[in-house]
């Protein structure tokens, strides 16, 4: 079908071995014999995961986890080289097997696409063991499948380097970073910090219930929050019940602006970035944690006026302030939507040294071997929060699992570059 | 503005409605084919330029890149359709997509229209990365490129029903180019989401409801290749997996978010 040579089919035909055939498991190992395998593995899983709801996939601790997952797949591709003709190791690394495990991963995962996970999931799916279904035996089975199959594919393929490049980078790369992301599942470490502006420095979390020392100190001077300035919304008294319909706001707020909504035209007239609400007036402040208030006048498509007033959304400064323009409308302000939030720290490593910091979304930090993320902050104090939450992170697996993205980004940059040939006329056309 | 955003999306969709008729009058009218096809390809080109400067208005107007919400990035995806399938059809001098973009640009673009977004210039923190737009896009390209394997798979299908007839490899060729084409940018999303959230949130991969639907679509793609390579599969049943490919995307893209498990995932910014 496709003019592109070798394909991986091919290449296996090229070490197609003839194997006697008759018997279901003597012949060459094809769809019947995957699909056998897969549903055996992964029922006798799920068969134990049912009988053991509560329990759930553990590895040891690094390095017995590397060894454990490692080991046997390293093990294995080794085989597959020395034993080119095994049956059982050509059927385990076939693309047949390739694709049942790879369908087995995704079929497992629909329920968790559907329904949520963990203590919200379905009654079903406790009952079943399914609600933690990514740590469910029947789960790893399915991963344990792959990555042999992945391994032994490696294996076939190692060599000649020049000629397998492409199905290395991106098979190698594959089993580097689930392999990887499967072994050091087991290392990770992941704690919620909660710091308060001026407090002491901490470097103690607590993980399932126990204290866990940090190899350093965090100490938070300062926790910033900018918001993006509020919308306005129009909210429709609903004929059929006692609720309203409320359209999303668009144009963010300042003096002058005006906009449509819905029928309605609406100037702001005056508009304060941080109001203190006296007596449903809001009166201009300097507080932190104050929201904004406009002063709106609004007109129907007429341009005859409907009315004019403040709208001000709840904040710990003052109450909520809308404007009815009709017994069935309502102008009303939305809360500021977050634009960034950042933690100023000072830090104090494994090594003594001290140093200033900050914390962002997207702007982790790294301390001795650990990472910070900016994770959250008191929602209801807003800008005046004086709580910033982070999350310290250890995950020493994880160069070795981006090493097996970037290999995999590698290796589809050249597939893509083998596709491209068909259209630029490289490579034959059918 | 809405207004004005709204009539771009209408002229377009109006240009590609009017690009399907003289398509299909290309169909009817052998004899004034090449220039019913000429004229075809101008509308499209007309149409994708229509949005091509609107989507560069919106990114000037909203401050940000216009990828935030559904109604966005269906914009991008109407948009590159006819990048994407034109290219195509220039370099194998073929009009087996025309259709396809068409329909999938002017349904799209309609579905803009009958549920207008609001033009909102908020963008939260975690989407203000340099991953944000080269992740969007990159989805989009592999979607468009997918989608029209998909629509070609159909015409196959439903051409060979007609006649009662089986596929042939030739028959193939075309939705297979486009689904190895579209493979590789759905692996950079992938990944690229992937290497973004462990930036953002510490873990590159929580099994989050749509990064449980992205590992589905590429799982059925990435079985969709290796069985091109077996020998036992045939033409017809690639094209049924591409056909029916196409709607686990789908899922993906919209149907997650109205689905239980949306109630705990990071992703709902989308919606």
């Amino acid at each position: 079908m496709i003019a592109e040579s070798p394909t991986p089919r091919a290449i296996e035909a090229e070490h197609l071995h003839e194997y006697p055939s008759g018997g279901f498991w003597s012949s060459r190992w094809e769809y019947p014999q995957a699909v056998t395998i897969a549903i055996g593995l992964i029922g006798a899983g799920m068969i134990l995961q049912a009988m053991n709801p509560s329990v759930h996939v553990q590895l040891p601790h690094a390095p017995y986890s590397w060894l454990l997952v490692f080991g046997p797949l390293g093990a294995l591709a080794v085989m597959r080289r020395v034993w080119p003709e095994n049956l059982v190791l050509n059927g385990l690394g076939s693309i047949p097997m390739a694709i049942v495990s790879v369908l087995s991963v995704a079929v497992l995962s629909i329920p968790a696409a559907i329904w949520p996970q963990g203590e919200q999931a379905p009654g079903w799916a406790h009952s079943l063991g399914l609600h933690h279904v990514f740590a469910s035996f029947g789960f790893a089975a399915a991963i344990a499948l792959m990555l042999i199959n992945l391994a032994l594919a490696v294996g076939k393929r190692c060599w000649p380097i020049p000629r397998n490049t492409r199905f290395l980078l991106l098979h190698g790369g594959l089993l580097l970073a689930v392999g990887s992301s499967v072994a050091g599942s087991s290392s990770l470490i992941r704690a919620r910090m909660v710091l308060s502006e001026g407090g002491d420095p901490s470097s103690t979390v607590l993980i399932d219930g126990t204290n866990y020392h940090l190899p350093f100190a965090v100490r938070l001077t300062d926790f910033r929050k900018e918001s993006f300035p509020p919308t306005l919304s129009l909210a429709t008294r609903n004929p059929s019940a006692e609720y309203w319909d409320v359209s999303p706001g668009s144009v963010l707020m300042a003096e002058g602006k005006s906009e449509r909504l819905g029928g309605y035209r609406i100037d702001v007239e005056e508009y304060h970035r941080r109001a203190l609400v006296v007596a449903g007036i809001p009166r201009e402040t300097d507080l932190l944690g104050a929201g904004p208030a406009a002063r709106v006048s609004v007109t129907d498509a007429t341009g005859t006026p409907l009315g004019e007033g403040w709208v001000h959304a709840e904040s710990r400064y003052g109450e909520e302030l809308f404007l009815q323009v009709s017994p069935d409308h309502v102008i009303l302000m939305n809360p500021p939507r977050a634009r960034s939030y950042e933690s100023h720290v000072e830090v104090l490593d494994h090594q003594k040294r001290f140093f200033e910091a900050v914390v962002g979304v997207n702007q982790p930090l790294w301390v001795s071997g650990w990472y910070l993320y900016q994770l959250s902050y008191d929602a209801e104090a807003g800008e005046a929060s004086s709580i910033s939450i982070l999350e310290a992170v250890r995950d020493p697996a994880y160069p070795a699992v981006a090493t097996g993205f970037w290999m995999v980004i590698l290796g589809s940059c050249w597939f893509l570059w083998g596709a491209a040939a068909n259209l630029s006329g490289r490579e034959g056309r059918k | 503005m809405t207004a004005l955003v709204l009539s771009v999306i209408g002229a377009a969709a109006g240009s590609w409605t009017l690009a399907g008729a003289a398509t299909a009058g290309a169909f009817v009218l052998p004899a004034r084919r090449e220039l019913l096809d000429r004229l075809s390809t101008i509308l499209l080109i007309a149409g994708a330029a229509l949005l091509g400067i609107l989507l560069a208005a919106l990114w000037v107007h909203l401050d940000r890149a216009p990828m935030r919400t559904l109604g966005e990035t269906r914009l991008w995806y109407a948009f590159l359709l006819p990048v994407i399938g034109l290219f195509v059809e220039w370099r194998l001098k073929t009009r087996a997509l025309r259709l396809p973009m068409i329909f999938f640009g002017v349904l799209f673009l309609s579905i803009n229209l009958l549920r207008p977004d609001y033009l909102d210039k908020t963008l939260m923190p975690a989407l203000q990365s340099p991953w944000f737009v080269p992740h969007v896009v990159v989805y989009m390209v592999s979607y468009a490129a997918l989608g029209l394997s998909c629509g070609v798979a159909v015409w196959v299908l439903a051409g060979c029903w007609w006649k009662g007839t089986r596929p042939t490899d030739a028959d193939a060729f075309l939705p297979i180019l486009l689904m190895r084409l579209g493979l590789p940018f759905l692996t950079f999303g992938l990944l690229f989401g992937a290497l973004w959230a462990k930036e953002a949130w510490g873990h590159y991969w929580t099994w989050d409801p749509k990064e449980t639907w992205a590992f589905l679509t590429w799982a059925v793609y990435l079985s969709a290749l290796h069985l091109i390579h077996d020998k036992e599969f045939t033409p017809a049943r690639i094209l049924w997996i591409l056909a029916l490919g196409f709607l686990v995307v789908l899922g993906c893209w919209f149907l997650v978010n109205y689905l239980p498990a949306a109630q705990v995932s990071v992703h709902t910014y989308a919606t």
